[in-house]
């Protein structure tokens, strides 16, 4: 080998070496992952380690969106239905899709399969094709689902193979998160709810909806991510839970915006939802209007219940269980 | 598809792979198709465009040595004709009926004019020129006509430069498509590094700043002085990082198949005087403007102010060039007039426009100056109208608003991200060549290329991360 020929070989070399120990030290450790448990991908560890592991046996769980995760108080929930402490478990996460219901409810199949209820959120996102995928799904996705993905999101592809790559996001947020020193309190609330925010007791009456006008502009009704809530449903009814599919109501004048803006989005997702009343319990009031006294206050932004909006559903789930 | 993207590496690596080992034809043929693909991937409508401009001039070109006189100006008033027309329909039509409907507005009549929505086909401005030139250079005879459509569509539509340039001359370029291609190895390995300088440029400069000079120039009136000025700076950054970016990635992906593209940025914000910068500023442009404007319209040649009215002819038409809209001519305009006033003191002091001062002190007056009449221009560039452009050099020049924390983590960011460009520039400059980089020791080569590599997969996703000048 020449000297030019070995000099470009080698500088090639240690690039590739360092990025090497990148993947195997950083992209391809659990750590990256697992160090920000306020992230959307270290909050499923949070939710294992700290409501699962330490939870009794389970009654009835709840998994889905950020608006059940507001939306339903564990405590209430036992309370209104007689529960033992500790055996209602909230397991809706941020940005939450059928893909991580069906994650958390895979990774943890031994003890969630032991309640006799399970709550599932569905959103109008879990209909629309080609909505950029979460970190959880840069986490946990095997080839199978990036390939399904791959016509919206072609780097999920590149992901698979290059770890450090997926974990960018969890990267960049690192020299922050230590300084914060923000995976010293777990973020799970007395009640049993995931605290991702500071809580609003009551809702404001007015809002500006500027900020959601473009939510599912350009959208495409589509399969989304039914086909992970169609396994979830197989193996909830495999492990024999009774079910119901629910859709926390919005805010009526949100209902209203996105009715006006994405009417063909909107109807797709009655249709979908309807679709399942087959294989579970249906409960998409839809919107606000249609809960008994349930009220723009009970809700702090478009959609997420405030804590006067999470005691007014929880007695409805209570009530739908009751009745079931 | 943009060069920022999967889809760009998957296609790319897909048309590599077709190209490397075969014939000359062939190998035409694949950049044929490619770049088709690759210009319809955003509209294949506006392929038709593209056809037709290729079509007319190749013909018209290919009639030209057959004529002489009149038939001969006609043939090339049909080219003109064409690509001006295209031009003027998609991307002036607008600007001029609203101008014209202001202007009787004011003048007391009221009028009702035509309304159409006309899309913008991208880098429409860049291949019209570039084919024009061709027109052009065969009328003058500089250069002979193909026979081979096949190579002059590839010239017209290849597609590292086709929708922001360089804008190539056929004398250059064509050739290159008349032969079978073999990308020697230092030609394939010092493409690849152009493309990794052009997405650390881009992905980790360019788009890191947009976001907060988006921010700044959306609402120019709720902004403070010093935070328009670190968005100034901030933008004067970002189009350099952004359109170099664009460039060094289109010569290197040229360049792994064995294309020489010209350089179209040399370290511009190195000039120390307006006429350096403009030879080291989007020369490809630059030089055809000189070309094909500037030198036609008389040049120096006809006293002082000839060669002034022309040299604000060209900017003024050089700034039109860059969009629809006023703010683009005062951009040409203030370029025209420095230009102009730098001609002027040369002139009084004896010395060419392009020789750099004398002492270093000199040159540091020279250089600041410059860069104060860039930052001017840039304002009026990037701002949305005349009216902010003005009231945002009034805020910077009242300091309204204070330091306030935005100019702060404004200025902190320019600091941050000049120190990546110095890194990428710097030794570019002092060894003269646009991939020092590849001679520098294998250690250091090693930890910067993984440091390049890991700097381009950290920096934050842009909301919108498409390049500046795909809408010129």
């Amino acid at each position: 080998m020449s000297n030019r020929k070995r000099l470009v070989f080698s500088g090639l070399a240690i690039s590739l070496g360092l990025l090497l120990l990148v993947e195997v030290f950083v992209g391809r450790s659990d750590w990256i992952w697992t160090y920000q448990p306020r992230s959307n991908a270290g909050i499923v560890d949070v939710l294992e380690n700290e409501v699962i592991a330490k939870a009794p046996n389970p009654e009835v769980i709840a998994l889905g969106a950020s608006r059940l995760r507001d939306g339903l108080s564990p405590r209430d929930l036992e309370s209104l239905l007689g529960l033992n402490e500790g055996t209602v478990l909230n397991l809706a996460l941020t940005g939450g899709r059928a893909f991580d219901s069906l994650l958390l409810y895979e990774r943890n199949r031994e003890k969630l399969s032991q309640a006799r209820v399970a709550i599932v959120s569905v959103e109008v996102d879990d209909v629309i094709d080609g909505r950029a995928p979460s970190a959880r799904v840069r986490r946990f996705a095997d080839l199978d689902d990036r390939l399904a993905w791959s016509g919206h999101e072609l780097s999920l592809l590149a992901g698979s193979l290059w770890r450090t790559y997926d974990a960018r996001d969890q990267i960049r947020g690192l020299p922050s998160s230590i300084i914060r020193n923000d995976n010293e309190a777990p973020p799970i609330a007395d009640d049993g709810r995931v605290v991702w925010q500071d809580e609003v007791a009551v809702g404001p009456v007015d809002l500006d909806l500027a900020p959601w006008e473009d939510r599912y502009v350009g959208a495409d009704p589509g399969e989304g991510q039914m086909r992970y809530l169609d396994q979830l449903i197989e193996l909830l009814q495999e492990d024999g839970l009774d079910i119901w599919v629910i859709h926390v109501p919005l805010r009526d004048s949100a209902a209203d915006l996105f009715e006006e803006n994405n009417a063909e989005l909107m109807a797709h997702f009655q249709r979908v939802v309807a679709s399942l009343d087959e294989v579970a319990g249906i409960d998409v009031p839809w919107r606000a209007g249609n809960v008994e006294n349930l009220g723009p206050t009970g809700f702090y932004d478009y959609g997420h219940p405030s804590t006067e909006g999470a005691e007014i559903l929880t007695k409805r789930y209570a009530q739908l269980i009751a009745d079931d | 598809m943009l060069f920022n993207s999967w889809a760009f590496a998957v296609f790319f690596s897909v048309v590599l792979l077709l190209y490397l080992p075969r014939n000359k034809h062939w190998q035409n043929f694949i950049l044929l198709a490619g770049s088709y693909f690759f210009y319809g991937w955003w509209d294949w409508r506006f392929l038709g465009l593209l056809i037709l401009s290729t079509v007319v001039d190749f013909t018209v070109a290919r009639q030209m040595p057959h004529s002489d006189g009149k038939p001969r100006r006609r043939l090339l008033m049909v080219s003109l004709i064409t690509n001006l027309g295209i031009l003027g329909f998609f991307k002036y039509f607008g600007f001029f009926v609203d101008s014209a409907t202001a202007l009787l507005e004011t003048l007391g009549f009221g009028v009702s004019t035509p309304t159409l929505s006309i899309v913008l086909p991208v880098g429409i401005s860049f291949y019209t020129f570039q084919t024009m030139a061709y027109t052009i250079d065969v009328y003058r005879g500089r250069v002979e006509p193909t026979s081979n459509l096949l190579q002059f569509a590839v010239y017209v539509s290849f597609f590292p430069q086709l929708v922001a340039g360089p804008i190539e001359r056929a004398q250059r370029l064509l050739p290159q498509f008349d032969k079978a291609r073999r990308a020697t190895r230092e030609q394939f390995s010092s493409g690849a590094v152009l493309i990794l300088i052009g997405l650390v440029r881009k992905i980790a400069v360019a788009d890191v700043a947009a976001p907060v000079v988006d921010e700044v120039f959306s609402d120019l009136g709720a902004a403070g002085g010093m935070a328009i000025a670190g968005a100034t700076l901030l933008f004067a950054l970002q189009i350099y990082a952004d359109f170099a970016g664009y460039s060094d990635i289109a010569r290197g992906t040229a360049r792994m198949m064995g294309i020489d593209l010209m350089i179209n940025f040399e370290h511009p914000y190195f000039a120390r005087n307006i006429a350096l910068f403009w030879r080291q500023w989007h020369i490809s442009l630059s030089t055809w403007l000189r070309d094909y404007l500037y030198i036609p319209l008389g040049g120096n040649r006809n006293g002082l102010a000839n060669t002034y009215r022309n040299l604000m002819l060209t900017m003024l038409l050089g700034g039109l060039w860059h969009g629809a809209a006023w703010t683009f001519v005062v951009w040409g305009g203030i370029h025209g007039l420095a230009l102009s006033g730098h001609r002027w003191m040369s002139s009084l002091r004896g010395k060419s426009t392009t020789e750099p001062s004398g002492s270093v002190v000199e040159g540091i007056g020279a250089w600041s100056l410059t860069m104060v009449v860039v930052m001017l221009a840039w304002i009026f560039f990037r701002a949305p109208g005349l009216g902010e452009s003005l009231n945002a050099i009034s805020s910077m020049l009242t300091l309204e608003g204070g330091f306030d924390r935005g100019a702060l983590s404004s200025f902190g960011l320019f600091a941050a991200l000049t120190g990546i460009t110095l890194f990428i520039d710097l030794p570019q400059r002092v060894k003269g060549s646009h991939t020092a980089i590849m001679k520098w020791p294998a250690a250091i080569r090693g930890v910067s290329y993984a440091g390049m590599i890991l700097a381009l997969v950290l920096a934050p996703s842009a909301p919108n991360n498409s390049f500046i000048y795909f809408q010129f």
